[in-house]
């Protein structure tokens, strides 16, 4: 019960909430027989199927072959303001396997959202009935029991893809036939069939062969179109007989001598069949074929037409174009029209007349194309062309219709349009509204294309901050000489130079160079110094710089390893005696060390 | 002393420019308000003629032409106006109305909110706007830090200290933002059809299939040129070749 009221909501929301696509699918039948056709349908509706395009076709999962499309049609009214669109595609099949088989749902998409169809459940049964146990070796198919056999008339046996073959079957019967029945139609794979209509009551012929008297009618007449090239083959068709047969037996019962007397007969079913038969498909020839060619063979006529050639914009017009002549007129292809970008156009309309009589499918195929203009002025439709094959003449034609020149006028001004994108809500403020008044005083008259960044005045507000940052630096650069700061910098430069000194003193350490070894070792001592206590290098006498080292608090130890470093530097530079490669090395790093460890003590 | 003539001529000649720019202005406001928009924009154009501008001066000369009916020149004057004064009201109201009259609805891009955000943030930060202030905020970065190198009482130099770093990330803010908005000045070029109905076609010369039509007043972005063409691409991203001269560059 809960369940059931839960779908009731579910379904009446369903109603309520129009969804914007709704898609479904329907067959002619869900039983059917091996080689019969089923026609599949697709509709979409609602707001959105205008939107869509065709939807993909399901898998049939080698159940059924695909033989063509028969078109799309399609509903649109308005309800309420609101547009609402039925699209339907329809499609042809032919069962090929017995078997129960699930046509899988059709899905189609729309802003990313999925719709589906339904799957349906088809029971695909074996052809009716069994193939007949009747010798088939005559090319013209005769049965063997000679007084009663199907014949087949073919019109062609060579024919092109797509061109029409008309196969009569006849029956012939030197015995009384009450009645028949078609058991089995014939196989067709391959073939696009249309049934000839045939008068209900057969009309009975006489004809002899061989001598002998026979009674002829003519059982089904139907045209074939190849859909592709190739051999192909047309099975037998089956019917059930009726036969009346005379009683041979004079002793009979009262019962049977009423019902089975000569005026009755018995009657005794016999099935007969005919021949299969073969039929070569040629492709269609691929030279001189036109550029637009999409198919269709026949032999056919092009009409285009317009309702209207006078009209106010947004008035709907019709372009009509109708397809008519001798072919597969359910598959005629959509002719190839091109209509200016000022109209706004719907899918076409298809109808078809197809005649049946006079051993031909013939008729006509429509397409109407509901066209809106939407701006006034001289609006040209360019020619329709359409091209066939016709297989009398095996050539190729190619019909064009005369181009239409429609004047559109200027209508009512229009601020909606039905299907076209309206105003959106910021817009309609402003809809009926005029403009506001000039001003009348201008503000400043410019160059023309003047831009601030292009001008002096913008480099200027960027360069002059420069200008004055450098003049800072300058300023203050003087005034950190002036207190003194100068002191600052050079005591922390004053490691980096000792260091430097030292490393040059290393590239001279050899007995040839020791003089300016040496030299250079002294530096670096003496620098360091003076450039730690901010004073002259040449004007630092040795007392002075030890009473320095005094008030800096430096270890009396390493303050006496460095004068004595120094007076062994000095005199070494003047006195080369004794002097070794080994002593050197020593004195270089005594230097540094002495460097290393003062740093610290500064 | 010639020099010195000279100097005069020009600055005087300059002068006579600016005045009369005003007395042709004048003239066509005149003209307007007579409802002789015809002669408006005659005097109007004149003062474009003489190589000047101004933001009342599209304005008006958009006006003159949406009562003249030319609605594709009037919204090509009132985008120009638009260009140079992003935020005058009258200016964006008197677009609105031109824009209804045209016959073309394009759809805009797909817009969500930071789509939206940077919409705002451009209209806001207009180039006329940011190539002001942007060498303003240099500036005053700039005299910070030279305050900053100067004064020695340590709680104004702290307090400059903290306040350089905010003004330093505003600058470079402004100064992206200036970047793309002086990239796209330069490199971006945008439309207004003016002609009442062109084809536009999928390569640049007559012979070519036409694609789709446009009509007078829709906005286009100009991507490429080649001989008497210009390519268009417009907001939903359609694009095709038109004839230059059906095109009035903003």
């Amino acid at each position: 019960m809960k369940t059931w009221v839960y779908n009731f909501i579910l379904f009446l929301s369903s109603v309520l909430v129009a969804q914007p696509l709704t898609v479904s699918t329907t067959v002619d039948r869900t039983e059917l027989a091996v080689n019969q056709q089923l026609v599949f349908t697709i509709q979409l509706s609602g707001e959105a199927a205008q939107k869509v395009g065709q939807p993909d076709l399901p898998d049939m999962g080698g159940f059924l072959s695909f033989l063509g499309s028969g078109g799309t049609s399609q509903n649109i009214s308005f309800v309420n303001g609101k547009m609402s669109v039925t699209k339907s595609f329809t499609f042809y099949y032919l069962a090929v396997k017995e078997g129960t088989f699930t046509i899988p749902p059709v899905q189609v998409e729309h802003q990313n959202t999925p719709y589906r169809s339904k799957a349906i459940q088809l029971t695909i049964t074996k052809s009716s009935t069994p193939r007949q146990g009747t010798t088939t070796s005559q090319s013209q198919g005769t049965t063997n029991s000679g007084d009663l056999f199907i014949r087949t008339q073919i019109s062609k046996k060579k024919v092109y893809q797509g061109e029409p073959i008309l196969l009569t079957y006849q029956i012939y019967s030197a015995v009384s036939v009450s009645g028949y029945s078609i058991t089995k139609l014939p196989e067709t794979t391959g073939f696009w069939v249309e049934e000839l209509e045939t008068p209900q009551q057969p009309q009975v012929r006489q004809e002899v062969i061989n001598g002998r008297p026979f009674v002829t009618a003519d059982v089904r007449k139907i045209i074939a179109f190849a859909t592709s090239p190739g051999e192909k083959t047309i099975g037998p068709i089956v019917l059930q007989c009726e036969v009346r047969e005379q009683s041979r037996s004079r002793n009979r019962d009262i019962f049977d001598s009423f019902f089975d007397d000569g005026f009755f007969g018995r009657t005794v079913r016999r099935s007969v069949s005919s021949n299969p038969i073969d039929i070569e498909v040629m492709p269609l020839p691929t030279q001189n074929r036109p550029e637009g060619f999409s198919g269709a063979v026949g032999e056919y006529n092009l009409e285009a037409s317009v309702d209207k050639t006078e009209v106010d914009t947004d008035e709907a017009i019709t372009l009509k174009i109708t397809i008519s002549g001798i072919g597969n007129i359910r598959l005629l292809p959509k002719p190839k029209v091109i209509i200016p970008a000022d109209f706004e156009q719907y899918e076409p309309k298809e109808t078809e007349r197809i005649n049946r009589k006079d051993n031909t499918i013939s008729g006509s195929k429509t397409f109407e194309y509901v066209l809106v203009p939407r701006f006034p002025g001289t609006q040209r439709i360019k020619p329709v062309t359409f091209s066939f094959f016709n297989p009398k003449t095996r050539q190729y034609e190619t019909l064009t219709s005369p181009e239409t020149v429609i004047q559109v006028a200027k209508g009512q001004e229009q601020f909606v349009r039905p299907g076209g994108s309206g105003l959106s809500k910021e817009e309609v403020r402003y809809v009926g509204r005029d403009i506001r008044f000039i001003k009348l005083q201008s503000d400043r008259f410019q160059p023309l294309g003047y831009r601030f960044y292009n001008s002096f005045p913008f480099l200027a507000i960027l360069i002059v901050p420069l200008l004055l940052l450098g003049i800072a630096f300058l300023y203050k650069n003087h005034v950190d000489k002036l207190t003194g700061n100068e002191a600052y910098a050079r005591s922390r430069k004053a490691n980096a130079m000792a260091m430097r000194r030292l490393s040059r003193a290393k590239s001279l350490l050899h007995i040839d160079t020791q003089k300016e070894f040496y030299g250079e070792v002294s530096n670096a001592l003496a620098g360091f110094a003076a450039d730690k206590l901010n004073k002259s290098k040449a004007g630092l006498l040795s007392d002075e710089l030890e009473s320095e080292f005094k008030r800096h608090h430096i270890d009396s130890e390493l303050t006496s390893d460095y004068f004595s470093l120094i007076r062994e530097c000095d005199y070494r530079r003047f006195a080369p005696t004794g002097v070794t490669q080994e002593v050197m090395e020593q004195s270089y790093k005594q230097a540094k060390n002495v460097i290393i460890k003062l740093e610290k003590e500064f | 002393m010639k020099v010195h003539a000279f100097l005069w001529v020009i600055l005087l000649s300059g002068f006579l420019y600016a005045d009369q720019a005003e007395y042709l202005f004048e003239q066509g406001v005149e003209a307007y308000q007579q409802g002789d928009y015809g002669r408006a924009i005659e005097q109007f154009e004149s003062v474009l003629q003489h190589g000047k501008e101004s933001v009342a001066l599209y304005y008006n000369l958009g006006n003159a032409y949406f009562k003249t009916g030319a609605i594709g020149k009037s919204i090509l004057n009132y985008e120009r106006a638009h260009t140079l004064s992003p935020h005058d009201d009258d200016i964006s109201y008197n677009l609105q109305i031109a824009r209804l009259r045209v016959v073309d609805k394009i759809a805009g891009p797909e817009s969500d909110f930071f789509y939206r955000l940077w919409i705002t943030v451009k209209s806001t930060f207009s180039i006329h706007l940011l190539s002001i202030v942007t060498p303003l905020i240099f500036g005053f970065m700039i005299l910070l830090f030279i305050l900053y190198l100067l004064i020695k009482t340590r709680l104004i130099r702290a307090t400059l200290k903290w306040t350089l770093i905010p003004v330093t990330v505003t600058l470079v803010l402004f100064a992206a933002l200036f970047a793309v908005q002086l990239n796209a000045d330069i490199h971006d070029e945008y439309g207004i059809i003016i002609t009442e109905k062109v084809s536009i076609t999928s390569a640049p010369y007559e012979t070519s299939t036409e694609v789709f039509a446009l009509h007078e007043g829709v906005k286009v972005k100009i991507i490429d040129r080649s001989g008497d063409y210009v390519r268009l691409r417009l907001t939903d991203g359609k694009d095709g070749w038109a004839p230059a001269d059906a095109v009035a560059l903003i």
